[in-house]
């Protein structure tokens, strides 16, 4: 089990980074969706296969096609163009690409500080979670909790997600009508 | 031991039954269409042709792996994979018989609607790979109308998952025979939890899941990109679409990948609307047939004849039909399909709370 852990862990640190390094969007985005699918099974070792499965649903299916059909709307000289201007000079490291890299690297060294600071196998409120029984142990309905819970705790939010994407949509219908009859 | 059982036989058994399937359906399609334009079809290799197919796989084995000069290589290669791999796993989550299944995952159709729609990203990578305008336009159109008829695919399954509860596939086929847990009502008012047959069949405990089950047809057709949806591959205009450029393996993996998907669209049918691995004979007093016809094998067989039909059905409307013009196509979805799926998915909800309460 752990080993099909660091293969996926493996898989998405090697895409993620084929996306930020690649000079071809193209083979950026086709990246990025496999970054999403091992993402989905590192969900599955965290017991929320629900998620995983709508983590599939939602990018892999549609924000990623989403992403290759405005690539594929785009003048595809103007692709070209970019890569011929990006392929001389340096290839790794260039001076305008230093922000993002220092951004990069203070992320990093926050997530080591939280990764090295906490002490994972002693925290408070997981042993009070343990001892009060609220835990899952991976044979429960997970549709069923995540249903209940969104219909009764968490109404609210779900309410106002869907009139947000209703808004969303009309807006978008609105943005993409013809314009004929002015 | 029990690990290469599990992971490994059961996926070469899916994977060498689905080439089987394919390389016969491929057969069965040609013979179909014969038969419907008053031809012989395949008649020379082996009797009846029996074996043209066979021939063809062989022929297409041993063919060059041409990559054209304008491809982008490492997608162009990879993308016949991801398609074929997207439709296999599929399989995965298939109740086969009351014993057989592959993962009794309890997200089972959610996790099937979500891995047919990785298939698009594969023909999208196979459009744009291929360095061809019309491979490109073949698969933006396959693209869009896969995308959209995801929709009213996906509220007719919402309006079955609504009588049946769970999206577990195996609960919603041990619902729907002799073997539920519950009771089974025929048109919500005839108890037919020992009787089961036919009238156990979702089909027929909510009657407005006839017209979800159409609905659903007709959205798997477009899914599979077969006629009368077929613009995708419009021969006329395109060619062949978003695979024009492969060749030998990488087309027949395509190839495959589709007969499989009208497998897998077929199966999801059988058990959502059809009763899965249930029989269609009931217990009619001593005759005792649903009983009699119930087991493992029959579960396997049952279930694959009910889904050999409805690729049969397949079939038999792409040479019937001819192909519908792209505005025709979304007027259908958009404008026809998908208020008829939420109006069968309101029906679901009233007979929900009325009728089964």
């Amino acid at each position: 089990m752990t080993a099909i852990f660091y293969i996926l862990a493996g898989i998405m640190l090697a895409a993620a980074c084929y996306v930020a390094v690649s000079r071809d969007i193209a083979r950026a985005v086709f990246c990025f969706f496999g970054v999403l699918f091992a993402m989905a099974g590192l969900y599955i070792f965290a017991l929320a296969d629900f998620v995983a499965v709508t983590q599939i649903l939602v990018y892999a299916g549609g924000v990623v096609v989403l992403m290759i059909f405005a690539l594929m709307l785009t003048d595809k000289q103007l692709l070209e163009n970019i890569r011929r201007g990006e392929s001389s000079g340096p290839r790794l490291f260039r001076a305008r690409a230093l922000p993002s890299i220092l951004l990069a690297l203070a992320v990093f060294a926050v997530l080591l500080q939280v990764i090295t600071a906490v002490d994972w196998g002693n925290m408070a409120w997981r042993h009070e979670a343990v001892a009060a029984g609220n835990r899952i142990t991976g044979h429960e309905n997970m549709v069923e909790n995540v249903g209940v819970n969104l219909m009764t705790r968490y109404l609210l939010p779900f309410e106002v997600i869907s009139v947000f994407l209703l808004a969303a949509l009309i807006g978008a219908a609105y943005l993409a009508r013809g314009r004929t009859n002015n | 031991m029990e690990f290469f059982s599990a992971y490994v036989l059961v996926a070469l058994g899916v994977l060498l039954f689905t080439v089987v399937y394919a390389l016969y359906g491929v057969y069965a399609e040609r013979k179909v269409s014969a038969f419907i334009q008053d031809r012989y079809g395949p008649m020379e290799t082996g009797k009846y042709g029996l074996f043209q197919t066979v021939a063809d796989i062989t022929k297409l084995l041993q063919k060059e792996n041409i990559t054209p000069a304008a491809a982008d290589k490492p997608l162009f290669v990879a993308a016949p994979l991801v398609i074929f791999v997207s439709v296999f796993m599929g399989f995965a989550a298939m109740p086969f018989a009351p014993d057989i299944i592959g993962s009794m995952a309890n997200i089972g159709v959610f996790y099937i609607i979500a891995v047919l729609a990785v298939e698009v990203v594969g023909i999208l990578m196979a459009g744009w790979a291929s360095g061809n305008k019309y491979a490109l336009l073949g698969s933006m159109r396959s693209v869009a109308q896969i995308v959209s008829y995801e929709i009213p695919a996906g509220v007719a399954i919402v309006s079955v998952l609504l009588i049946s509860q769970t999206l577990n596939l195996q609960e919603i086929s041990l619902q729907q025979g002799i073997l539920t847990a519950g009771t089974a009502k025929f048109l919500g008012f005839w108890d037919v939890s020992e009787t089961g047959g036919l009238f156990a069949w979702n089909l027929f405990r909510a009657p407005h899941l006839i017209v979800a089950f159409l609905i659903y047809f007709i959205a798997s057709l477009a899914e599979c990109n077969r006629a009368p949806f077929d613009i995708p591959e419009a021969e006329s205009e395109l060619v062949a679409g978003f695979h024009v450029e492969y060749g030998g393996i990488r087309f027949a993996l395509i190839f495959l990948a589709e007969y499989a998907m009208m497998l897998l669209v077929s199966m999801l049918a059988t058990i959502l609307f059809l009763g899965g691995w249930n029989t269609p004979l009931p217990n009619i007093g001593g005759l005792e047939l649903a009983t009699w016809t119930t087991g493992n094998i029959w579960g396997v067989f049952w279930l694959l004849f009910k889904s050999f039909g409805l690729v049969l059905a397949q079939m038999w409307v792409r040479w019937t039909l001819p192909r519908l013009r792209v505005d025709q196509l979304m007027t259908f979805c958009w404008k026809v399909l998908i208020p008829l799926a939420f109006a069968c998915l309101f029906a679901s909800g009233i007979w929900r709370l009325l009728v089964m309460s």
